[in-house]
């Protein structure tokens, strides 16, 4: 049995889409209702939907063998996985945004509410610059509009969400995308399949 | 030597030991502290920072070992040319992921002198060997920090491109790898050897030769040599099939030198064994020994193999004021059998036993055959 952590949302439905396009397609996973788990027994696959920034880790513990995940994700919790393919879709960038017209005030530690406090941290290390880490759970554009923090980092797509809150983008951290990821042990185990996963995908690209 | 009557969590280390005793090597037992220094020196040594440190009576700061190689490294003599050495200890490690130390049982290899072509294959077995004892169905990884380290020597980067670069091999990502390497220029022989080490075979042969095909300089070569030595050797204890290159695989370039190895067992979703060349380790201690060895993390082992057990005990044995002569008789009688055994006066609320037994009855039945 081949364990598939995909994210819910509109990333996983593309991820599902990568893979019955290359003929793992599996029964119910079109349809729209609440169940968490799909399984194939005939083909040996079950699909899992979990929350997009727990993907790494079902697959980091081995409840999945492989899950498709944004690298953002991968970035901010550094999951000791395979990363073994770009998908090239769920594009989008970290970012440094501030208000319009903002300027770094040097003589003070910089205020940055995110969600992702490890990219950040890292981020403002590179650069030296030393920061005051405003760790929240989402709506982070708000942060900046009230005063609560100077700028935020966050990840940017369209650039709609910012512009509609007055934030532009600063500077940029890193690109990202969906990535097939694996369990680097169950890819000994499973490497014949997965690579051929791997390959079929890559093709499809 | 093995009681039917152990669990199998008792009895895996004791083959462990009988099977490092077979190939020669002998106990080494250590203290559970070494000074702060010895460790804060040889971080990079260690998978994660963080070691748990108290201060001693004296002042000095010490620390519960969340190693054993390094003391092995530091306490042998510059004169001791061959030295063959396994331990069953705890260390003290934060686990990834916990924000709290955990006492960790580790058993380990070490073969301080190991040269190139039979020890090497010597270790490898004994690592396969090991492995196979938990479960027959497990791969070891084998990579070389020789290979690596020539290889990134030839593409002239600087050290924080090449420990980004590092990184990405490890997690096999080519996006990143790109990433890695887009502001520098490399010639098309130089990229390819970079990211075919992601992308090996899973033949034995085929990687080697890929491999080979690669190569850029002599170093590069000769660790192509050395594997191949090994490998030949490691057909003849039939482990050939139980092993992968894979170069993904990179332990901390300061310390390992060569051959480099990790150990999978099906079911279990981290490497619990690691292992390889760390001649520089003895390097920094200003011996010139060269030196190999692996070591296992049993704690991973426990919760996916040991199948929780059914009953505590097979036989409770309730006693009232019958003699402790009597009792002892009763208990004799009971593990002559090869059951286990637990006397009491009471039921004890939390035991479970396949059967319980009132010793009132066993003596009266006894009454009775006698008459």
């Amino acid at each position: 049995m081949l364990n598939i952590a995909l994210p819910t949302g509109r990333m996983g439905e593309k991820a599902y889409r990568c893979f019955a396009d290359i003929g793992y397609a599996c029964p119910g996973m079109e349809n729209q209702n609440r169940k968490l788990v799909f399984v194939d027994e005939k083909r040996g696959l079950r699909y899992m939907l979990v929350k997009p920034k727990d993907v790494a880790m079902y697959v980091e513990y081995g409840a999945a063998d492989i899950g498709v995940v944004g690298r953002d994700v991968i970035m901010e919790s550094q999951p000791d996985i395979y990363e073994l393919l770009d998908l090239e879709f769920g594009k989008c960038r970290f970012a440094v945004a501030a208000p319009e017209g903002w300027h770094d005030d040097l003589s003070r530690p910089l205020r940055v509410a995110t969600t992702y406090c490890h990219v950040t941290s890292e981020y403002f290390l590179s650069v030296g610059r030393q920061i005051e880490t405003i760790m929240l759970h989402g709506s982070v554009e708000l942060a900046p509009l009230i005063g609560l923090s100077d700028v935020i980092v966050d990840i940017v797509e369209s650039g709609t969400t910012l512009r509609e809150n007055k934030l532009v983008v600063v500077a940029e951290i890193a690109p990202s995308s969906a990535r097939l990821i694996a369990n680097k042990s169950s890819y000994q185990f499973n490497r014949e399949l997965i690579d051929e996963i791997r390959s079929k995908m890559e093709a499809a690209k | 030597m093995a009681n039917p009557n152990m669990s199998w969590e008792e009895r895996l280390p004791m083959q462990l030991r009988s099977l490092y005793r077979s190939y020669g090597y002998q106990i080494y037992k250590m203290s559970d502290f070494e000074t702060y220094d010895l460790y804060r020196e040889n971080k990079n040594f260690l998978s994660d920072n963080n070691v748990l440190t108290f201060t001693d009576i004296d002042g000095r700061l010490m620390a519960l070992k969340p190693d054993v190689t390094i003391s092995i490294a530091k306490d042998t003599k510059p004169e001791e040319m061959i030295r063959k050495l396994f331990y069953s200890e705890h260390v003290f490690r934060r686990m990834p992921g916990a924000n709290q130390f955990t006492e960790i049982k580790q058993m380990g290899l070490e073969y301080i002198g190991a040269d190139t072509g039979y020890a090497e294959a010597e270790v490898i077995s004994l690592a396969c060997q090991s492995l196979a004892a938990i479960n027959q169905e497990y791969f070891l990884g084998v990579s070389h920090m020789g290979y690596i380290s020539a290889l990134m020597d030839e593409l002239k980067i600087d050290d924080p491109t090449q420990e980004i670069l590092l990184q990405a091999i490890g997690r096999k990502s080519a996006g990143d790898i790109a990433i890695a390497l887009k502001d520098i220029c490399l010639t098309k022989k130089q990229q390819a050897a970079v990211f075919s080490l992601i992308d090996l075979p899973a033949s034995l042969d085929e990687a080697l030769d890929q491999l080979r095909s690669m190569a850029l300089n002599t170093d590069m070569l000769n660790a192509i040599s050395e594997l191949e030595a090994v490998f030949s050797a490691c057909e003849v204890w039939g482990l050939k099939p139980r092993l992968r290159m894979e170069l993904s695989l990179l332990n901390d370039l300061e310390y390992y030198n060569g051959i480099v190895f990790q150990g999978y067992i099906k079911g279990l979703p981290r490497a619990i064994l690691s292992g390889g060349r760390y001649d520089k380790l003895l390097q920094r201690f200003g011996k010139s020994q060269p030196a190999l060895g692996f070591a296992i993390y049993l704690n991973d082992i426990w919760g996916a193999f040991v199948q929780p057990r059914d009953y505590d005990v097979d036989i409770l044995l309730i006693y009232t004021d019958q003699t402790p002569c009597q009792i002892a008789e009763a208990v004799q009688e009971i593990l002559a059998e090869g059951k286990t055994v637990l006397a009491a006066k009471d039921i004890p609320p939390e035991i479970s036993a396949r059967q319980v037994v009132q010793l009132n009855d066993i003596l009266a039945t006894k009454e009775n055959d006698k008459c």
